[in-house]
């Protein structure tokens, strides 16, 4: 299932991503420094927002978090489709690098449900997948672009309706992995080794 | 009488001592627990400065000093991902096989090489070697460093060592292709790869000094307390 979600969400995003810088240029008439601020921020705002939301997501589970994620993924690509001023994409940027609270909660849910065994191995597949996935994105959007008598924002709206289900995907079938504080510790290495 | 009594404090002296012994270990563990997180966020850190540098600077690299137009590089790029996307599942059977350690350090070597390869390449055959290389080792330390850094941790710390491991990554991917850009100005386009190489010199020889294995491959005992299955 966590699969089946990632390669919705690479799609999802591909689709809104891949076209985003030209949309903030041609589209909301951004300028350089908008731009280089739209780029920056989000990643500013993830690397404050990610520490916090891993404590998080180590006391009430890894699913509420990864939730959040996907919901503020989706509310992002609706904000680009609603944009019309450059401010209103750096706002936009700020919630999609508060969107950073997932990743390390997503980190241990994925590590949790892989059998160490197979962990790397497994890990690998997972990106390759993922690759895959994105490849078409770029494409479709440009598509979209050129033939949508609607405009490039319904790329947007599209790509948000791609990652809708995934939060739904995730929030139902996927289990939480982390064990409540009653439950025994794995603090104990002999315990760790030979429990199958 | 007495010889249960003796017996019943024989057996509680052992329980004391086997409880001593635990605690050690348990010390112990988490002593190496610790040690390993902040090896894996720093070699984790350097490798991130070299590899964005790197990405920051290629595609400059290839439209300026190799003169190639935007369909030549997209298809170079895309090429390259896709292989070393599909080659690094070999990386991630040798991890699972051989252990984490030994795959983490072959990634870094490749990285290594393709940086070197990168300041030398002068012929479109010579950058593709150089970009799969490059593309292949940085998959291979993604997938590994994110299963140990699992699998230095208990459940409870699971997600804030993640945490901990994504943000400094990530403060490397903004150092990167500053110091890049710098030194892109001042010494020439080729000189960013002679600084890359530098830094996964410098992964490299953390990884082999400062980080534990945490699995070592499949004939062996699993030691470390974040090796749980569920």
């Amino acid at each position: 299932m966590l699969v089946l979600a990632q390669i919705i969400i690479s799609f999802g995003v591909s689709v809104g991503g891949s076209l985003s810088p030209r949309y903030s240029r041609e589209i909301i008439l951004a300028n350089e420094i908008e731009l280089s601020i739209i780029t920056s921020l989000s990643t500013a705002i993830s690397i404050i927002a990610m520490i916090p939301a891993a404590a998080i997501s180590d006391r009430i589970g890894r699913i509420p978090p990864l939730l959040a994620h996907e919901i503020l993924v989706v509310a992002t690509q609706f904000s680009y489709a609603i944009a019309q001023a450059p401010i209103h994409l750096i706002l936009v940027s700020i919630l999609g690098g508060i969107g950073a609270i997932g990743i390390p909660g997503f980190r241990a849910l994925q590590t949790e449900l892989m059998p160490q065994e197979h962990r790397v191995k497994l890990l690998s597949l997972y990106s390759f997948i993922s690759s895959l996935a994105a490849i078409p994105g770029p494409l479709i959007s440009s598509l979209i672009w050129e033939s949508s008598s609607l405009g490039p924002r319904i790329m947007f709206v599209i790509s948000g309706f791609l990652v809708l289900p995934t939060a739904i995907v995730v929030y139902t079938s996927v289990k939480e992995t982390l064990r409540k504080p009653h439950e025994k510790s794995m603090l104990q290495p002999m315990e760790a080794g030979n429990r199958k | 009488m007495s010889f249960y009594t003796t017996r019943t404090h024989y057996l509680q002296l052992n329980k004391q001592q086997d409880s001593v012994l635990s605690l050690k270990e348990k010390l112990r563990q988490t002593i190496i627990s610790q040690t390993n997180i902040q090896a894996l966020a720093l070699t984790g850190t350097i490798a991130a400065v070299a590899t964005s540098s790197i990405n920051y600077i290629s595609q400059h690299f290839m439209r300026e000093a190799l003169g190639l137009d935007l369909t030549e590089l997209g298809g170079i790029l895309t090429v390259a991902l896709l292989a070393s996307s599909l080659v690094s599942v070999g990386g991630g059977l040798l991890a699972d096989k051989y252990g984490r350690k030994l795959t983490l350090i072959l990634g870094i070597a490749f990285c290594c090489i393709g940086a070197i390869l990168y300041f030398i390449t002068e012929t479109v055959i010579e950058l593709l070697t150089t970009v799969l290389l490059s593309t292949l080792g940085t998959s291979i330390i993604l997938s590994t460093m994110t299963a140990m850094t699992a699998e230095s941790v208990t459940d409870r710390k699971r997600a804030s060592a993640f945490g901990i491991v994504e943000t400094l990554r990530a403060v490397g991917s903004v150092v990167g292709p500053m110091v890049a850009g710098w030194m892109w100005i001042i010494y020439g386009i080729r000189s960013p790869f002679l600084f890359a190489f530098t830094m996964y010199l410098l992964a490299f020889i953390g990884v082999l000094l400062l980080l534990k294995e945490t699995h070592k491959g499949e004939k062996h005992i699993r030691t470390f307390p974040g090796n749980y299955q569920r």
